[in-house]
Formats: C-alpha cells, structure tokens, sequence
C-alpha cells in the first residue's frame, strides 16, 4: 500500500520517524533528497553514539542510559555485485557515492542494517559521520572505537568525543598521543593494544581522567606511577610489591593520586602479588562497618563493563588513612588482582 | 442540539465537505483536542463544520473515538502488537485512501491516540525494508524515473530557450525598424514594394 508520507504534514512525519528504530530512520534517509530533510527536521533523539572505524567496516552504535552497546548499523568491505541481490547507488553525505546492497537483520536486542560497499574508506567514514550528524539530536557526548590501523588520514575528527575505545596489537605513545591531542574533552580511554613509548610530562594521555588498558605491561606501569586522575583499570601490569606499596604511601601522605576514586589490576599470569610486601610498615586497619559501607559497586558505565559489587571486608582488606585530611580508602589485595578505592 | 458539553449525552451535529450532518456523541469528541480547544467551552450554535473532510472519513474517525470513550487514559503510543481484535479490524478493513484521510483528520482533530496508532502502522509498513522498497511504499520517485523527469526538465529547458532566442531576435529586428528615422523606412518599404513590382513584371 503505497504512503505519501511526504505528504503529511510536519507532525505525522515526526510522529512516522519517532515509531521508528533508528536503522530504519537512517535507510529512510538515504532514500532521497527531500526524504533526507524531512528526517533531518523531525531530527528523532538518540542515547549515546558510537562510530566504530575499522579498516575494512565501519559501524554505528547506540548505548541506551545503563545498557549494552548495540550495533545499528553496519558497513563492510565486500564486493556488492557477489551478494546475489541488485546493487543500489548509495550516496551518503556529499561525498561518498558508491554501488552496495542493503540487508536488514535482526540481532538478539534490536535491528541492525548491513550493507556491502565494494570499498570502505576514510571518505565513507567522513561521509557516514557528517549524515549521521546532521539526521540525529545527540543526547549525551559521542563514543568512538577506532583501530589504529585507521588512525592517520582515514578517521575524520568527530566532534564531542568523551570516550574512546583503542583497538589494534600495539600502538607507539608518540602515535597516541597525537590522536589524543584531537580530543580535549576526552573523560574515558579504553585501550586494548599494548603501548610503546617514553612518558613525558607532556604525554595527552595523563590528562585523561578514566583509563583502562587491555595489556598493562611495563607501560601500565609506568602510568599508574603518574596517574593523575579518578579511575584506572589494567590487566596484566608489570608492577612490584614495593611499587604498590609505594603508591600507598605517596596516597596516604598526599604526595599524588588527589583525585583517586579508584585503581583496579591484575598482574601477568606467571607473577604472584605477596601481601605482606604490599602492606610493609603501611599503618593499616581492619574493616569496621560503623566508618564505611562493606560493599562497594563500580561505575561501570565508565568502561562499559558490568561487574558485581565488590566485598571490602575479610582478611585480604585493608584500609588506610590519609594523614592530611583523614580521608579513608580501603584495598584489596589478592595473588592475581588488586584494588584500591577511595570512599567518598 | 449543540451546546455546551456536560455529560456524555450531549450530541453535537458534525458537518462534512458535502454539507451533510450527523450526530456524534460529546464523549466522542472531547477526544478530539481541536474541538476542546475550539468549542469545548463556549458551544457551538449550528452544525461544526469540518468541511476539509468527507463524511465517510469523519464517521470513521469518530467510530474510533465512540469506541474508545471507555478505554483508560492515552499514555503514549501503544505498539502495535498490544491492540486490540476491534482495533486491528478497524485498521484493517479501511483502503488506502480512507487511512491517508483518516490520518489527516484525525491529525486535524489533534485525537492523540488515533494518529499515533496510525503513524506507528506506517512505520511498521516500512519496517524490515531497504531503500528501494522503501522509495516504493511511500511512493517516492525512484532514481531512473529522476533521471528521466532531469531529461524531460532539461529538455523542456532547451526548447524554453530556443523559444527564447527567437523572441530575442524577432524583438530585435522590431526594434531596428522602430529605430530607422521614418524618410528612410518609407524609402525601404518603397524599395521593397518595387522590387516586388519587378519581380511581377519579369514573370
């Protein structure tokens, strides 16, 4: 039954695009010029976005408020001609024209829209950004999961980025630090290749307030020791009793770490953390529950990840206070992983 | 007949684009923010006139309303899977012309429920649908026939044009005349008419 939905008036349109999902306001709007207005100013609302960059696909995401990532929109590098459906003339923004084949399918929580174009490139990526732009009002601040082989000249800069995701083996610090430097109100780093490199005091990367890193290693390390901001989590850090110890210290006479809410990390598989080391002449105390609550819950939202609530009590808990302001932090401390957290 | 709505009982005569009159109830047509806003308070004299619409259309609107006189309190859209047998029937047995119209209507009459059921329909219709089956439910010209109305256009612009040119030449032409002092147009006809004079005279 054919619809002139061009017809309606501004509020059918709106109310047309809102029942909509937002897969299937994005395939609207590439239907045509006029078609691509009409979206544009009924302007539907999304929760957070997510513009994945990879070197041969390019993916749209959407993150509701507490909830998972969920992919809405998919390109990848693949001859459309091969797919055994007609290829159709895409043309996303003003630049990119291209022949692909949509298909739409359905992923365990929503619908997602795949399409084959016969090469994925920076200017796909510049062009899908700018239309998914100009056809959503953004809610919150952006998302973006990049791999570092896209890193130099194929990812356009997306404005109000607050968190980002690294994939990739290894990047240099030098390479990071400069795609950093392109995102100033970044709050949260996820990054899951190991990273090479010297510190300066200069490096983008200690400005940034939530890091987590995949692989830890040395460089992990090294991080931790100038860490400056709220929340850190590594996994497979390089890091010594003495070091942890260390870094209890300077926490507790206020030499560093102001601003710690929390550490988290897990150490390389062949290391085991002894915690009489950890706790060496530390003045420690025992968990009473009339100064802190037992249980404590990360934030996950800040890397995404779903945890259960933390138990900060029993023999491997110990706290601490901080001799300028009496400000009490708690850790835990295991022969893989240890915590430190600081109660507000 | 028409006045001031107090109870469900009261009837108010509807108008449509024929001129023809019918009853609806007031229960009905409170649904209607429009007519709350319009008439709500002050009543109405004679017949309301909603003469954009037919009477088939505005009977069919206002079925809908009748029936969910009794229903609770709309609180947003209602997907599409949780309506009713009565209401899937109601959407159902309308062709297309009546649910375009009945859309308009019930979009005019700002009866919230009516238009939201029918625009979330819409957009199931388009639901699962890439681009080119998309450009074919909401009837949206496809790229070929773009193409060939650009050609149709461009062509109608080419003969514009010549059309143009023409009508150029011809108003320049006037113009020398119009510009010639008259002794020498005189002279010009003179020497026409003789040349056709020899011309004659030869044959």
């Amino acid at each position: 039954m054919p619809i002139p939905l061009l017809h309606f008036p501004y509020v059918v349109q709106k109310k047309i695009f809102d029942s909509m999902n937002y897969c299937e306001v994005f395939v609207t709007s590439l239907c045509s010029k006029r078609m691509k207005y009409c979206v544009i100013r009924a302007k539907p609302r999304v929760p957070k976005i997510w513009y994945c960059v990879y070197p041969d696909e390019t993916r749209i995401a959407v993150q509701e408020e507490g909830k998972r990532v969920e992919t809405i929109l998919e390109f990848f590098e693949e001859n459309p001609w091969l797919s055994g459906t007609k290829p159709e003339k895409l043309k996303i923004g003003e630049d990119f024209i291209a022949l692909g084949t949509f298909e739409t399918a359905l992923n365990i929580f929503n619908q997602m829209c795949l399409i084959r174009v016969l090469k994925n490139d920076g200017t796909l990526a510049k062009s899908l950004y700018e239309h998914v732009k100009s056809i959503y009002r953004y809610t919150e601040p952006c998302g973006l999961e990049v791999h570092i082989n896209t890193f130099t000249d194929e990812v356009p800069i997306y404005e109000n980025v607050n968190k980002i995701l690294l994939k990739g083996k290894s990047v240099k610090l030098n390479d990071l630090d400069s795609f950093l430097s392109q995102y100033p109100n970044l709050s949260t780093l996820m990054i899951q290749p190991s990273v090479i490199g010297q510190f300066s005091d200069s490096s983008k990367i200690l400005e940034i307030s939530n890091i987590q890193l995949s692989n830890g290693g040395h460089f992990g390390a090294s991080l931790l020791s100038r860490f400056t901001g709220r929340n850190i989590a590594c996994r497979n850090l390089f890091i010594t009793e003495a070091e942890i110890n260390l870094l209890i210290r300077k926490w507790m006479k206020s030499e560093a770490y102001h601003n710690l809410e929390t550490i988290h990390f897990s150490v390389t598989p062949d290391y085991v953390l002894d915690t009489d080391l950890i706790i060496d002449q530390l003045e420690t105390e025992e968990f009473d529950p009339t100064k802190r609550p037992q249980w404590y819950q990360i934030d996950y939202k800040l890397y995404n990840i779903p945890t259960s609530p933390y138990d900060f009590s029993g023999g491997n808990c110990f706290d601490v206070i901080r001799e300028n302001d009496g400000k009490r932090a708690s850790f835990l401390s295991f022969p893989t992983y240890f915590m430190f957290l600081v109660w507000n | 007949m028409t006045s001031p709505a107090s109870s469900s009982e009261v009837k108010y005569l509807i108008e449509s684009s024929e001129g023809n009159t019918f009853d609806v109830s007031g229960a009905a047509l409170r649904q209607s923010n429009t007519f709350n806003a319009m008439f709500l308070n002050i009543g109405a004299d004679g017949p309301i006139p909603f003469t954009d619409y037919n009477e088939a259309t505005l009977k069919k609107v206002f079925e809908y309303c009748e029936h969910s006189v009794n229903e609770e309190n709309y609180s947003g859209p209602k997907h599409q899977d949780d309506l009713s047998k009565w209401d899937l029937n109601f959407f159902n047995e309308m062709d297309q012309k009546m649910f375009i119209d009945v859309i308009n209507a019930s979009n005019f009459l700002d009866i919230e429920r009516l238009t939201s059921y029918c625009c979330e329909r819409i957009a199931r219709m388009l639901r699962g649908k890439n681009t080119q089956e998309m450009i074919k439910v909401i009837t949206l010209p496809t790229a070929e026939e773009l193409e060939a109305k650009q050609k149709v256009e461009e062509k109608k612009a080419a003969a514009a044009k010549k059309v143009a040119e023409k009508a150029a030449e011809t108003a320049e032409k006037t113009e020398t005349l119009e510009e010639l002092p008259v002794q020498q147009l005189v002279q010009t006809t003179r020497n026409k008419l003789t040349r056709k004079y020899l011309s004659f005279s030869n044959e």
